[in-house]
């Protein structure tokens, strides 16, 4: 029978709807069954760093297989290899084969096969997908996983897409994995249609992938971080959430909030044996303590981020080193501090501000979700203090009867350059040399953005 | 411990660099607002209550000619209608200010006889352009009067415009008469003596000329937390009616003791100490011809928070805030490798490094430099091959705390860091999997740069 005749389409359906059905009444599996795809390609002979990318894989598979035969009972694994058969100018369109069914404990099996491949083919990605599907016995108990290793492309004119469907309808659970081993970046569209698509370059993210990979493939849990923003209705990317086991206090898992797969969830992967307390990085935190999941299922954890945004602009002139601002929240612990002329993400709520001017702009302000605040500071002017004699001075803003001073400096030598918020001030002066307090000298003076200003003692 | 610093060496004799409004007296400008209204030709211990006024006037002015910068002027009110026409505008200059005033004014009062009402506020609002504009002058208005204010004007309220426009110093009032102690809407006037008898008017205004002409000292005590006045260096500010009057920088004179200062002692003042945090005394007046000691307790220590071994790179770059423990916003703004005084009792010193280093309680104790030393900052210089999002973080607590974000659009950014271990939490930015998060372990030493390169 060929595999292009669909005419076997009405048996899948009775096997899909028996399959559904007995997904549906245990959600809890009692076996996993892991079946790896895998290229021997000729392409697999290329070089990863001393290393043929095959002998890389080969490694990282036994690897995976004797830790996780160490402290499961209820895995299997299998091996289904494609174009090792033939050469690759025989252009085998049909070149693959399970070499290792599914059995307990076959690690010795996979060293032997492996070590035994000479991998020199083509590589009917599709074909083999669709004959994998008759790699798993009957089982409506058990979990069973595709993870396609290659690290080329279709070249058998064979259509992974159309075949990627019938996998998950014989009750093939999850979506396949595929790891791609060095492949572009535009590929992940390519293989978008198959499966979850992970890239590796090299033996140590390979190795990272594969763990991923295994671990998502044993958790029948998946999770999801949904951040809300002030509207209730998008969601909020690119942020940072740190998720920590509630018992044993530590951390589990840090994920940057991502948009997910076309029409998907970006979905985690947690173990739902124990509760946990989520930080969601804004600025301030966002605590949730006490997280638990459901087994098997598909969690959304729905989180509020009201986020608003501060903008202090100040007119004028850039300078490389900009004018920082302090923010504080109502208890006045430190938050944050930022270069102003920039947007800052805040949490809706209240704030106390410190613009470190000359002097300081201090300011209460209320951050609603959705919305940006801004505040204009004024450009600032430049104050030139001479003195012919050493002595000891200090500048005051006044208004009135209010005298506050805002700078001094016990030491003045010669002259002093200082950049101060346009308004009214007073500058005390006394020398050091005559001891006596009459000696002191005042000048008023004001200051206008962006003009100069200099006064003499 | 450190002792204070700012001695410099021996200290010359004060040789007096004159400035126009301390060591002269400055010009006095005397102003007598005499009440002729109707009453005032009531006897009061067996003369005419205006005979007896006109007597004083008389021969204050005499006492005052000869003192030194003085001027003096004459306004009545009520002398020019009878009261039956009830004129609330009967005001008049008499003798203006002038050189011949002393004579001019027991001349002018010979001649006038009391008859009318009592327009008071018009006759204070009026005095108003009796003097003259110039600044650096004391202007004193000494009114004289019997009685209630017969018009709808409201006394206090223009004496209060005036002071606070700078066109007078607090008025003198005298009450006339046997009921003077229940004239309550004018001791709000100004500086209010009641004489119910003619030697008590006598006296009265002896204290005024005292006032007004003798010269008053006073010496400003900063004292350290010993009680002994050993604090110095510190402008302080002598405000009276809403307007600076004066600022000093206090010094310590050749032998050691506070530096004395002549003030006007009629007014009373808000003497403001600009240590960190100011030291305000409200509602202080001195006593008139006297050498006035005030005594402010002003103990200070230092703050100084330092980088060792680095250079002077970062003097510039690090702020360092203090606050009042309790308060929210910063007292003051200090660099780093400087030294802040304050006075003593306990700080929060937030230092604005990458993560901020915040002390909570520091404490500045008298004449002590308390020192906070900081290691030097590490250079991490990221580089990227894909715009990152992502941020560094530390570990406190077995908790993540984000330090600082990521820039998502340099290949390359630099950080300064406090030394100490983080955590690079990142993805590519168009990654569309947050699963595909990865975290980086990286320590930061102590002055030198590290490079992470990531693909």
């Amino acid at each position: 029978m060929k595999w292009r005749d669909y005419k076997f389409l009405p048996l899948l359906a009775i096997l899909l709807l028996g399959g559904l059905r007995a997904m549906s009444q245990s959600p809890i599996y009692q076996k996993t069954r892991i079946l790896f795809v895998l290229d021997a390609s000729g392409s697999m002979e290329g070089q990863w760093n001393k290393q043929t990318k095959f002998e890389v894989a080969k490694e990282i598979l036994i690897e995976v297989l004797d830790s996780v035969y160490a402290k499961n009972k209820d895995v299997e694994f299998g091996l289904r290899l494609f174009g090792h058969q033939s050469a690759r100018d025989e252009k085998n369109c049909e070149d693959t084969r399970l070499e290792i069914p599914f059995g307990k404990n076959n690690l010795e099996e996979f060293e032997r096969v492996l070590s035994e491949v000479t991998p020199q083919g083509q590589t009917p990605i599709a074909y083999s997908l669709f004959q994998a599907i008759n790699d798993f016995p009957e089982d409506p108990g058990s979990k069973n996983v595709v993870i396609l290793i290659t690290d080329g492309l279709e070249s058998c004119e064979g259509n992974p897409c159309a075949v990627a469907p019938l996998l998950s309808q014989n009750h093939i659970a999850l979506r396949p994995f595929v790891i791609g081993l060095g492949l572009e970046l535009e590929n992940e569209d390519y293989f978008d249609c198959i499966g979850k698509f992970l890239n590796a370059n090299d033996k140590p993210s390979l190795e990272n992938v594969m763990n991923v990979v295994i671990s998502q493939a044993m958790n029948n849990t998946t999770a999801e971080i949904r951040l809300v923003d002030a509207s209730g209705q998008a969601r909020l990317y690119d942020i940072p959430v740190s998720i920590y086991n509630q018992r044993s206090k530590k951390l589990e898992k840090v994920l940057i909030t991502a948009r997910g797969y076309k029409g998907e969830s970006d979905t985690i992967y947690l173990s739902p044996v124990s509760d946990y307390d989520i930080i969601v990085h804004t600025t301030p935190e966002i605590i949730k303590k006490g997280v638990s999941l459901e087994p098997g299922r598909h969690n959304i954890i729905a989180i509020d981020a009201p986020i608003g945004y501060l903008q202090i602009n100040r007119q004028g002139f850039r300078k490389i080193n900009d004018v920082q601002c302090v923010v504080k929240n109502e208890k006045g612990e430190l938050l944050s501090v930022f270069n102003i002329n920039n947007f800052q993400p805040l949490l809706q709520g209240r704030y106390y501000i410190e613009i470190l001017t000359l002097p300081r702009v201090e300011k209460q302000i209320n951050i609603k979700g959705g919305e940006t605040y801004r505040l204009e500071i004024p450009a600032a002017g430049r104050l030139t203090v001479n003195s012919s004699r050493t002595g000891i001075y200090s500048i005051y803003k006044v208004s009135g009867g209010k005298i506050d001073m805002i700078y001094e400096n016990r030491d003045l030598r010669g002259k002093e350059t200082l950049q101060l918020q346009p308004g009214e001030y007073l500058a005390v002066f006394r020398q050091y040399k005559y001891k006596s307090s009459k000696l002191t000298k005042s000048k008023k003076f004001s200051i206008r953005s962006g003009s100069a200003t200099s006064i003499w003692f | 411990m450190l002792s204070c610093l700012f001695f410099l060496g021996p200290l010359s004799l004060t040789a007096q660099n004159k400035q126009a409004d301390t060591e002269e007296s400055p010009p006095t400008y005397i102003l007598f607002l005499l009440d002729a209204s109707q009453s005032m030709n009531e006897s009061w211990d067996g003369a005419p209550m205006f005979d007896v006024a006109r007597r004083l006037i008389n021969k204050t002015v005499k006492d005052l000619k000869d003192k030194p910068n003085m001027h003096l002027a004459l306004r009545v009110y009520g002398s020019e209608y009878h009261y039956s026409v009830n004129n609330c505008k009967d005001s008049k200059l008499e003798v203006g200010f002038g050189p011949y005033s002393h004579i001019l004014i027991p001349s002018r009062l010979n001649d006038i006889r009391p008859k009318g009402i009592t327009p008071l506020s018009y006759a204070l609002q009026e005095s108003a352009s009796d003097f003259p504009t110039k600044k650096g002058v004391r202007n004193i208005i000494i009114v004289m009067t019997d009685g209630r204010e017969s018009c709808e004007g409201d006394p206090c309220a223009v004496s209060t415009v005036l002071q606070k426009k700078g066109i007078i110093l607090k008025p003198f009032v005298i009450g006339l008469g046997y009921g003077s102690e229940s004239f309550t809407n004018l001791d709000c006037v100004g500086i209010y003596y009641e004489a119910k008898t003619p030697d008590e008017a006598n006296n009265a205004m002896g204290d005024i000329v005292k006032k007004v002409s003798d010269k008053t000292t006073v010496q400003v005590n900063l004292l350290d937390e010993k009680g002994t006045p050993s604090e110095t260096d510190v402008n302080i500010s002598f405000i009276s009616n809403n307007r600076i009057v004066a600022n000093y920088y206090h010094t310590l004179n050749e032998k050691g003791l506070p530096d004395t200062l002549e003030i006007d002692p009629i007014n009373s003042y808000t003497i403001k100490v600009h240590t960190l945090p100011p030291v305000v005394r409200e509602n202080v007046t001195f006593e008139s011809g006297k050498h006035n000691e005030v005594n402010i307790p002003v103990p200070q220590g230092f703050l100084k928070v330092s980088m060792p071994q680095s250079n002077t790179l970062y003097n510039d770059k690090i702020d360092v805030l203090v606050s009042k423990r309790g308060q929210v916003y910063a007292l003051n703004e200090q660099s780093i490798n400087s030294r802040g005084k304050y006075l003593t009792g306990k700080y929060r010193v937030s230092i604005l490094t990458l993560p901020p280093i915040i002390v909570d309680t520091v404490n500045i104790r008298q004449n002590r430099t308390t020192e906070i030393t900081i290691p030097e900052p590490g250079l991490v210089s990221i580089e990227n091959k894909l715009e990152l999002v992502g941020g560094i973080f530390q570990m406190k607590d077995n908790r993540l705390s984000k330090v600082v974000d990521l820039n998502n659009q340099l290949l390359k950014q630099t950080i300064l860091l406090q030394p100490g271990q983080y955590q690079l939490i990142y993805r590519k930015k168009i990654t569309l999997r947050s699963e595909e998060t990865r975290i980086k372990n990286f320590a930061v030493p102590m002055g030198q740069s590290i490079r992470i390169k990531l693909d």
